[in-house]
């Protein structure tokens, strides 16, 4: 399963970015090979929609799940339509995030409220 | 003859100053280009005629037509459009409305279709006309509004008063566009006197004839005053700060009307602005 996170840098101690569609980079990381990968988020300076165009790059690139503290309206649409799972990653280190989510202890992130620009949690 | 009175920052008093102009021209247009919050009517209290519903533009889509190409997806500036499980998803309040999107389908997927995105009022106040637009909450942009409200009114009676959004951003661009002359208000704070500077800015960009209405002067430091001295922008009236002034605006009563001080004080304004535009 190829998931990916918002990262703040391109290395395992960056941490987990707060913003999805302006995080500078996503890692992504196959649960099943262990490989892990991280991409330059291409909508960091987008004048505007950076959180449509973050999500279809995960889209384009095959994401199945994203873990990320938080999910504007407009991405969550498009990851929904794309049928990508978001789980609440709350953990600061990014390895604890994998390491909960393979354990099943992540909660998905439901829409909230449209202009609340996050996902509220059940 | 066209007034656009704008300033950097809220409160500083566009509408006050702009309806007292219209108040003693005595007939006249005024403009309420303050579409996220227009007030210039509880002042005139026109009787409205129909309103227009304003619409822009938004892409729709036949999904059944759609290939998938992505070349609106990648055409578009503003993230609008995304193509996730197959299918296209469109985000209207994104969209700016430029139909690009149309013209880059090569399969004749997406069409246009009408978004209200707001409203124009019109009517009269004795001898003047009012105009008036209202953005609804939660759109983006009033610009379209604007652009009606300045189409609906170009063969109105002279003088036209437009009374601006807050700020320097397209809104007030949109505004001024037409305007003969540029009114900046500001207050005597160094915020005020900062903001003044980004709208002197942006008339100066315009090359619009301008000079400033200094308002709730004191005997204290006037930063606003000494921008305007050190960048030779005229000062055309001094406003006292006057609690009466303020009494008389917060119960939407217009000064000039009301008091012959506060008529005078307008209608050498006005004469002032008039003189400096025929320059």
């Amino acid at each position: 399963m190829k998931i990916a996170i918002p990262v703040n840098k391109n290395n395992l101690d960056a941490g987990i970015s707060h913003a999805f569609g302006r995080a500078p980079f996503f890692l992504f990381y196959d649960t099943e090979t262990g490989e892990e990968e991280y991409v330059s988020n291409r909508s960091v300076g987008a004048p505007g929609g950076a959180g449509v165009s973050a999500a279809q790059q995960l889209a384009d690139s095959g994401i199945e799940v994203v873990l990320s503290p938080r999910c504007g309206q407009n991405a969550a649409q498009v990851l929904m339509a794309a049928n990508i799972a978001v789980y609440v990653a709350e953990e600061e280190s990014i390895q604890q995030s994998i390491d909960s989510f393979t354990r099943g202890e992540l909660k998905p992130l439901v829409p909230g409220q449209p202009g609340v620009n996050k996902f509220r949690r059940p | 003859m066209k007034i656009a009175v704008l300033s950097g920052k809220g409160g500083t008093g566009k509408t006050m100053v702009s309806v007292n102009l219209s108040a003693v021209a005595g007939r006249g247009t005024y403009i309420d280009c303050d579409v996220e919050e227009p007030n210039g009517h509880l002042f005139f209290r026109p009787q409205w005629d129909k309103p227009w519903t304003v619409s822009t533009k938004v892409p729709v889509v036949d999904q059944e037509m759609c290939t998938g190409c992505k070349n609106c997806v990648e055409f578009c500036n503003f993230n609008a459009l995304a193509l996730a499980g197959n299918k296209l998803v469109i985000f209207e309040d994104i969209c700016h409305s430029c139909g690009g999107c149309v013209l880059v389908c090569p399969h004749r997927a997406l069409s246009e279709k009408d978004r209200a995105i707001g409203t124009v009022n019109s009517g009269n106040s004795g001898d003047i006309a009012i105009y008036s637009g209202e953005l609804t909450p939660g759109q983006p942009s009033g610009v379209p509004i604007i652009q009606k409200l300045i189409q609906l009114s170009c063969s109105s009676p002279s003088p036209v008063v437009i009374d601006c959004p807050p700020g320097s951003a397209c809104t007030v661009m949109e505004s001024i566009a037409d305007a003969d002359y540029c009114l900046l208000v500001a207050e005597p704070t160094v915020f005020g006197a900062h903001n003044l500077e980004l709208v002197h800015q942006l008339v100066t960009l315009f090359d619009k004839p301008h000079g400033a209405v200094l308002n709730k002067c004191t005997a204290g430091a006037n930063p606003s005053e000494d921008y305007c001295r050190a960048q030779d922008i005229p000062v055309l009236v001094s406003i006292p700060f006057d609690p009466a002034l303020g009494k008389l605006t917060s119960d939407g009563l217009i000064a000039a009307n009301e008091d012959s001080n506060w008529q005078t004080i307008f209608a050498s304004l006005l004469e002032t602005v008039q003189r400096e535009a025929a320059k």
